[in-house]
């Protein structure tokens, strides 16, 4: 055991001296904990119209006054209306008046404006046109809200970054130590430890022990920077940093055999690097869900780390995804303890 | 002589090519033996068996009476390597190399400075070893491979590439360690080193023992002794050799005085480089 955590001393020493293994590992962190501060912390869930009425507000303006989530700026002609609508002030902007005697309305949308602002625009001036002349709708309607009622309390994209950022920490980490093994194959001074009592096994122990501390360490640094640890998520979230990283270190020990210098550490460490963080981008851009990304490890970690930081939900409900990540951590440890037996002896 | 090291046809192969051929020999205790032979000829194959870095093929290997197959960890614990390569962490100091190392050996209360003094080393350098010079590097891997006070020392080309001086000051702690009655294993392609320091020197090449004996006895046995007379013939330097072992060798000599302005005169015994080169047709290099 001794044996073991005098290695463990050496490796973290190892890496705080190489300064660039060091600053990148920690500028990572303030990095994203600086960008999570920086970024909005409330969505504007109010939709913005343009008014211009030719013969007075009136009636519409009480109408508008009740209507929740609709914020209007009146304008005086229909020239200040086109310049808030090219400014982007506002969505979408209507100029209702009389052409030969008949009411009209006209609407006015940014080029910038994408398709379905356009069809809640024409959807939004058939209702308030139908207002103005004075009918209601002889429809009762009525909202039920199936799962969590987001209405008012939209997540933010910050808080949906915070899971990819937490990610990231943790994959960056891989780096480290993966340069750590590949320095000790390289420069042999693997044969130096081996030959002293200390056994293979113990010196992989080591090795996970290091990379394993430190990725958890620091993700856990990440999460109290970035906000994402209370009471409430601690167990989980530790459970949770503990597994992916298992599952950064088992990568990082493939990574380290496999490579020849930093260069070709780095090579080696893009394409994994890439895929790992892959996921993540569903959180940000649901629509880039594909089934297949259930392929990829570190899907089933932030599924699990979004719903519990974001959702306030229970890691019992992830189970599943528990289940594959810790298959991910036992078939990437066996492949990368074999490439390291194979490299040393 | 008691016997620390034993080595009975041991082999191992690379990739289907046999870099150590069914080679047997034992060394005693306190005894430094020099095996010697060019680059690729099985020295550093044969030193990882010995020390158990690699398991031979074929053939059993027994150090301090332990076989190396069954025990090895304990073997480890009680012998000292310095390697070819230079492989020290760089980014610590030496006394953080040191330091650690000595804990993988789980000695207490280690006198790191008392170690640095005996290879020469600055005990107050905290800089990194990266920093060092050759043979400052060199002279922290003898002082790595003394840490746990090791009964036997292997140590593959220790001097190789080093000033005289460095060179000078590693041979003479490997001299104090033979005193001290440690066994030395000693690979090298250095014949001048090799005789200055070995008991026995064995020449390896291609994985086979070409020979294996003291260097005197492989000068005797293989070298020839020559007197070389330098001397004046015309107003022109010219060179005689004579075989130390021929007949009429005396009367000669005499004649040559008589008859020439002599010079200078010497006598040349063989190198174990020559007796390397005419056992196994190659050079020492």
């Amino acid at each position: 055991m001794s044996r073991i955590l005098s290695i463990v001393k050496k490796d973290i020493t190892q890496i705080f001296r190489n300064r660039f293994l060091a600053v990148i590992t920690f500028l990572v962190i303030f990095a994203y904990a600086l960008v999570y501060v920086m970024l909005p912390s409330k969505v504007d869930e109010t939709f913005k119209i343009g008014i211009y009425l030719q013969y007075g507000r009136g009636a519409i303006e009480q109408s508008l006054s009740q209507e929740q989530g609709i914020e209007v700026k009146w304008a005086n002609s229909i020239d200040e209306l086109k310049k808030i609508v090219a400014a982007e002030d506002v969505g979408i902007g209507f100029a209702f008046m009389t052409v030969d005697s008949k009411p009209a309305v006209q609407f006015y949308v940014s080029s910038q404006a994408p398709e379905e602002i356009k069809e809640a625009g024409r959807v939004i001036g058939k209702e308030l046109a139908y207002n103005i002349l004075g009918y209601k709708l002889q429809i009762e309607s009525q909202e039920e809200v199936i799962g969590p009622d987001m209405a008012g309390q939209q997540i933010p994209s910050r808080n949906k970054l915070r899971v990819l950022f937490l990610v990231f920490v943790l994959v960056v980490e891989m780096y480290s130590l993966a340069n750590i093994l590949m320095e000790e194959i390289q420069k042999k001074t693997i044969d130096a430890l081996l030959i002293t009592p200390v056994n293979l096994k113990e010196y992989i122990t080591a090795k996970a022990v290091t990379g394993i501390s430190l990725a958890f360490f620091e993700g856990l640094l990440a999460a109290v920077l970035l906000r994402v640890l209370d009471l409430s998520t601690l167990s989980a979230l530790i459970i949770l940093l503990l597994l992916g990283s298992i599952l950064v270190t088992a990568i990082a020990f493939i990574i380290g055999s496999i490579s020849k210098n930093f260069v070709s550490l780095i090579m080696n460490g893009v394409l994994p690097l890439l895929i790992l963080v892959l996921p993540g981008a569903v959180l940000v851009f649901p629509s880039a869900f594909s089934p297949l990304m259930k392929a990829i490890p570190t899907y089933h970690l932030i599924s699990p780390l979004d719903g519990i930081i974001n959702y306030n939900l229970s890691l019992t409900k992830y189970l599943p995804q528990i289940f594959y990540l810790v298959l991910f951590d036992i078939s990437f440890f066996v492949i990368g303890f074999a490439l390291l037996k194979k490299r040393v002896l | 002589m008691e016997k620390v090291i034993q080595a009975k046809g041991i082999s191992y192969s690379y990739n289907k090519k046999l870099a150590v051929d069914h080679i047997s020999f034992d060394i005693g205790k306190g005894e430094i033996l020099g095996f010697l032979g060019p680059n690729g000829a099985g020295k550093t194959t044969t030193l990882k068996m010995l020390t158990g870095q690699l398991l031979p093929q074929d053939g059993e290997i027994s150090v301090l009476g332990i076989d190396v197959k069954k025990d090895v960890r304990n073997i480890k614990s009680q012998i000292g390597v310095c390697f070819e390569e230079k492989n020290l962490y760089e980014e610590m100091s030496a006394v953080e190399n040191l330091t650690f190392f000595a804990s993988l050996f789980g000695i207490k209360n280690f006198d790191v400075n008392a170690l640095l003094k005996r290879v020469e080393l600055p005990v107050d350098r905290k800089d990194r070893v990266v920093n060092y010079s050759k043979g400052m590097k060199q002279r922290l891997m003898v002082a790595r491979a003394l840490i746990n006070n090791p009964l036997v020392l292997f140590l593959d080309e220790p001097t190789d590439g080093l000033d005289p001086v460095s060179a000078g000051d590693i041979r003479n702690v490997i001299l104090e360690e033979k005193r001290k009655g440690v066994t030395v294993f000693l690979t090298t392609h250095d014949m001048m080193e090799a005789d200055k320091l070995s008991d026995r020197v064995a020449f390896i090449n291609e994985g086979k023992i070409a020979a294996l004996d003291t260097p005197d006895n492989l000068k005797h046995q293989y070298g020839k002794r020559v007197i070389k007379i330098r001397y004046l013939e015309e107003k022109e330097v010219k060179d005689e050799e004579f075989d130390l072992e021929s007949k009429g060798i005396g009367q000669n000599i005499q004649d040559m005085l008589t008859k020439y302005n002599v010079l200078d005169m010497h006598t040349e015994e063989a190198t174990l480089e020559d007796i390397f080169k005419l056992l196994t047709g190659r050079k020492l290099e």
